[in-house]
């Protein structure tokens, strides 16, 4: 690692913020390079130094958060905040209108579709169980019926033809 | 938090004060070297936070943003402020040289402590009458603990920018000490 690129990482060096691979590659540097070690030994002394002026640290007088609270305008995101909530609800009525008119233009939900042919498909089948088939069985006994009307004609016809040839 | 506030519990803004307040404060020190002018910076950050808690999307961290409020603040008011020269601070009076003479001197006693500390505070007067650029950087890095990266992020400088500004400031103000002491002769950070 060069001095110069080293020089660029020796304040992070100094504030402890180098990852652990960067702060070996440093000391490592430090090691072999006596101006990147007074330099190092500068921006620490300075520090120090510049730090022992305040033997006390500088602390804000107690009354401070007090005076910026009652200087900040305690209701200006209430109002924000409630005409946002206004608008929501504005909103929200929109929505709703909009829902109900697609409702009534779509009274059969597309998800019900399936289910209805489905049920309509079931009714066809009943309708064939129920209706058509007594229907057709129902037509055979008329049917049977019929011939037999027709013979029992016949029957009558030739008796009353023997009882005029008898006369 | 931020979204708390927002969200009508502005009450919550005294959170936010209790935890940045020192810190902030110490920032204004620093530039102003007055305790009542940096209470009044204080809170006129703080003020200005407040109204722009709106305008925080969350792309730095909050601290970040409340940091770049407050430095760009306490840069605009060391600008509107006539700027204090070194020859202001030290007229060349025997007694004010003989202070600097003794800046090299590290002794542990009580006295030397109190003549290390009254130096310390000519030091902080040489750091105020570094050009902005470098007195920035300084105040941060070396008052306030920010490292480059941070200070790269609340100043919106490149990190590579931050650092040659802080090698410069701090020989800057080597340079500036070693005049004042003994006219260039002597390392006073060794």
């Amino acid at each position: 690692m060069c001095c110069d690129e080293n020089r660029g990482m020796l304040h992070e060096y100094a504030a402890g913020k180098l990852s652990e691979l960067e702060s070996y590659a440093v000391a490592r540097h430090l090691k072999s390079c006596d101006r990147c070690r007074r330099e190092l030994a500068e921006i620490k002394a300075l520090k120090v130094f510049l730090k022992s002026g305040f033997q006390e640290s500088i602390i804000p007088s107690v009354d401070l958060k007090s005076s910026i609270m009652a200087s900040v305008d305690l209701k200006r995101y209430k109002k924000s905040y409630r005409n946002t909530l206004g608008e929501m609800a504005n909103l929200g009525m929109s929505l709703v209108a909009a829902g109900l008119i697609l409702l009534l233009l779509n009274t059969v939900p597309k998800d019900d579709l399936v289910r209805v042919q489905n049920e309509l498909y079931n009714t066809g089948e009943n309708i064939t169980q129920k209706i058509s088939q007594p229907f057709s069985s129902i037509n055979e006994r008329i049917d049977k019926l019929t011939n037999s009307i027709t013979q029992l004609d016949g029957i009558m016809g030739r008796i009353e033809r023997e009882k005029e040839g008898g006369k | 938090m931020v979204s708390y506030i927002v969200k009508s519990k502005t009450e919550l803004f005294s959170v936010i004060i209790d935890r940045y307040q020192s810190k902030v404060f110490s920032t204004a020190f620093h530039y102003t070297h007055d305790y009542e002018e940096a209470r009044d910076l204080t809170q006129e950050i703080f003020i200005k936070l407040y109204n722009n808690l709106q305008k925080y999307k969350g792309k730095a961290s909050f601290s970040t943003w409340l940091y770049r409020i407050a430095v760009n603040r306490c840069i605009d008011w060391a600008r509107k402020k006539k700027p204090q020269t070194v020859s202001a601070i030290c007229d060349g009076s025997e007694e004010e040289l003989d202070i600097y003479d003794t800046i090299a001197d590290s002794g542990g006693g009580p006295e030397e402590d109190l003549i290390k500390q009254e130096n310390a505070v000519y030091l902080r007067k040489l750091v105020e009458s570094l050009p902005e650029i470098y007195k920035t950087v300084i105040i941060l890095y070396y008052f306030e603990d920010f490292s480059p990266q941070e200070i790269s992020e609340i100043t919106g400088v490149p990190k590579r920018t931050i650092d040659t500004r802080l090698f410069r400031g701090k020989n800057l103000l080597k340079l500036k000490m070693e005049e004042l002491i003994c006219g260039g002769e002597q390392n006073v950070l060794r």
